[in-house]
């Protein structure tokens, strides 16, 4: 009884990952070393800043790349917010 | 009636009127002739004593000033040592052009001397018109470009070593900047596999090792942006353990990307892998991983072995201490033993920004003169920590090479600050270790001659 329910499970997620047809691109998060190269022959917007960051709901950290400028406008975003709710 | 028309109504006496004109002509004549003849002469001995001044736009004057300023710097004459270099950098811009190679000696040995007078915002400017004019080089000779990156890398370097400079971490980075843009371009150029990226990628594992000497001492700023106001100002610090880490995975690839092109580079000696994992376990070892150090090292060694390298050979790369991290990059035994001299261990500490690193190259000493003279000899032993965990039966298993019996012999000038402080210094190092037929072993009775940085006495002596 066992086995069958194995059997039927194991089928099922071959299922799934059959009806996906092709694989979808593996986005790979760039290494330290290619950001820093990066970095090197961008200017200061168009940085990006790669960390460890642990996601809510979630133990397991992740490694997020952004850009800079993104991360400023969500600071100053996010300052304006609190400014407003405190005022 | 006049007396001409009596003269011109007389033919004798027209005649010899005639005559007298003609005479008075070629008087006038030869007197004009002499008169230019001797201004000539006048104009050729003027002009042989201001030639320097008619001709300041030729180069033997250009060779003729820049020997003249290394006199005066030599002398200690920065100020005047500046100006003369940029003159000469002016007359490089009119005989060569405006986007012309000779302008970088005469600018570099400019900076310089601004350097020594800490002239930061000159040597700011200066920097950028330099890396500007190589950026202009760069499609016209790309080897020309390399040659000028090293020169402002080098530079930059220097002035980031200087205690004085406000903006050292800032050099360093555009140093490190510099390096992978050099990069980028021989990628471009010469393909992503070529070994000319070798001493480059080399380049920015040394630059991040004085990073994080330096993040160990403070903080260091990762980012820049954009204000308001269009100014570029520092972001977001990262924290230490984080920039620590950064530094480590980033020289690791690095020196991992040495080896996979080493291991394609068939006109390079057959040891040349096992050469690459050499450096992998330096960089490992700084870190702290002695295990994986160990590990590595036990590798190249066998696989020196397996290369034909001689055990004796094989030993004698592990034969004497070396401070790491070395800062030539060897893919030979060979040259590597060359390198090896008999005598006690000579160390140049390079600046007190940058603890327990050596001087790179002669190009990015400081110019200041103070501190040359003070050196302390020390003697130590250096032994590989048996796990004492093994001993024990016990799984937790350290293995360290540390310095035992450490000593100072003498110091100059003899000073009980030099030789507290001496013991600090040595206390910093890390070295490779000594290997006998792959195994650990200990080194006895090693003899250092320390150096100290130039500016050591500006912290330190003077203030005792």
């Amino acid at each position: 009884m066992r086995f069958a329910v194995s059997i039927v499970f194991v089928a099922m997620l071959t299922a799934c990952a059959a009806s996906d047809g092709e694989k979808p691109p593996v986005r790979r998060v760039p290494t330290d070393a290619e950001v820093e190269a990066y970095n090197a022959r961008v200017g200061p917007e168009e940085q990006i800043v790669c960390r460890r960051e642990v996601p809510v709901g979630s133990h397991i950290p992740i490694r997020v790349c952004r850009l800079q400028a993104q991360m400023q406008d969500d600071s100053a975003l996010q300052r304006s917010e609190l400014r407003r709710v405190l005022q | 009636m006049s007396k001409l028309s009596a003269i011109s109504s007389d033919p004798i006496a027209g005649t010899v009127g005639k005559l007298v004109k003609t005479l008075g002509l070629i008087k006038v004549a030869v007197c004009t002739s002499l008169l230019s003849v001797a201004y000539a002469q006048q104009s050729d001995a003027d002009t042989d004593e201001a030639s320097p001044w008619l001709n300041a736009y030729d180069q033997i004057r250009s060779e003729q000033l820049i020997d003249e300023g290394q006199r005066a710097m030599r002398e200690g004459e920065f100020e005047t040592a500046e100006r003369i270099f940029l003159d000469a950098v002016q007359i490089a811009k009119v005989n060569f052009g405006l986007n012309s190679t000779e302008q970088r000696m005469p600018l570099e040995l400019a900076i310089s001397a601004q350097l020594a007078q800490d002239k930061w915002e000159q040597v700011d400017n200066h920097f950028t018109y330099f890396e500007w004019l190589n950026d202009e080089i760069y499609a016209r000779d790309f080897y020309s470009y390399l040659r000028g990156t090293e020169q402002l890398s080098s530079m930059l370097l220097k002035a980031s070593a200087d205690t004085n400079n406000p903006l050292a971490v800032r050099y360093l980075i555009a140093a490190k900047n510099l390096n992978w843009r050099a990069i980028s371009g021989i990628e471009a150029t010469l393909g992503e596999t070529h070994v000319e990226l070798a001493p480059w990628l080399y380049n920015i594992v040394l630059a991040h090792y004085y990073q994080s000497s330096l993040i160990k001492r403070h903080g260091i700023s990762s980012t820049v942006f954009r204000n308001e106001q269009n100014e570029e100002v520092s972001g977001f610090t990262l924290n230490k353990s984080e920039s620590l880490r950064i530094s480590y995975r980033i020289g690791k690839e690095l020196l991992e990307r040495i080896a996979s092109i080493y291991a394609g580079a068939q006109q390079l000696p057959p040891e040349r892998n096992a050469m690459a994992r050499i450096y992998l376990a330096d960089w490992e070892m700084l870190f702290g991983h002695q295990d994986a150090a160990l590990s590595l090292y036990q590798s190249a060694f066998n696989e020196l072995l397996a290369n034909g390298i001689g055990t004796e050979q094989a030993n004698q790369v592990f034969a004497r201490p070396t401070v790491l991290p070395s800062n030539s990059l060897h893919n030979s035994v060979a040259t590597l033993i060359a390198e090896q001299s008999e005598g006690p261990i000579r160390f140049n500490a390079w600046s007190p920004n940058y603890p327990a690193a050596e001087l790179p190259s002669e190009h990015v000493a400081i110019n200041t003169g103070s501190g040359a003279d003070i050196m302390a000899l020390l003697r130590f032993d250096l032994h590989p920590l048996l796990p004492s965990g093994l001993l024990n039966n016990e799984r937790a298993i350290r293995l360290g090479f540390n310095l035992n019996d450490l000593e100072v012999v003498s110091t100059t000038p003899d000073n009980d600050l030099i030789r507290e402080r001496a013991l600090y210094e040595v206390s910093l190092l890390q070295f490779r270790p000594r290997l006998e037929n792959g195994a650990p072993a200990p080194f006895e009775n090693v003899e250092l001659e320390y150096q100290f940085p130039p500016q050591f006495s500006a912290l330190s002596v003077s203030g005792n």
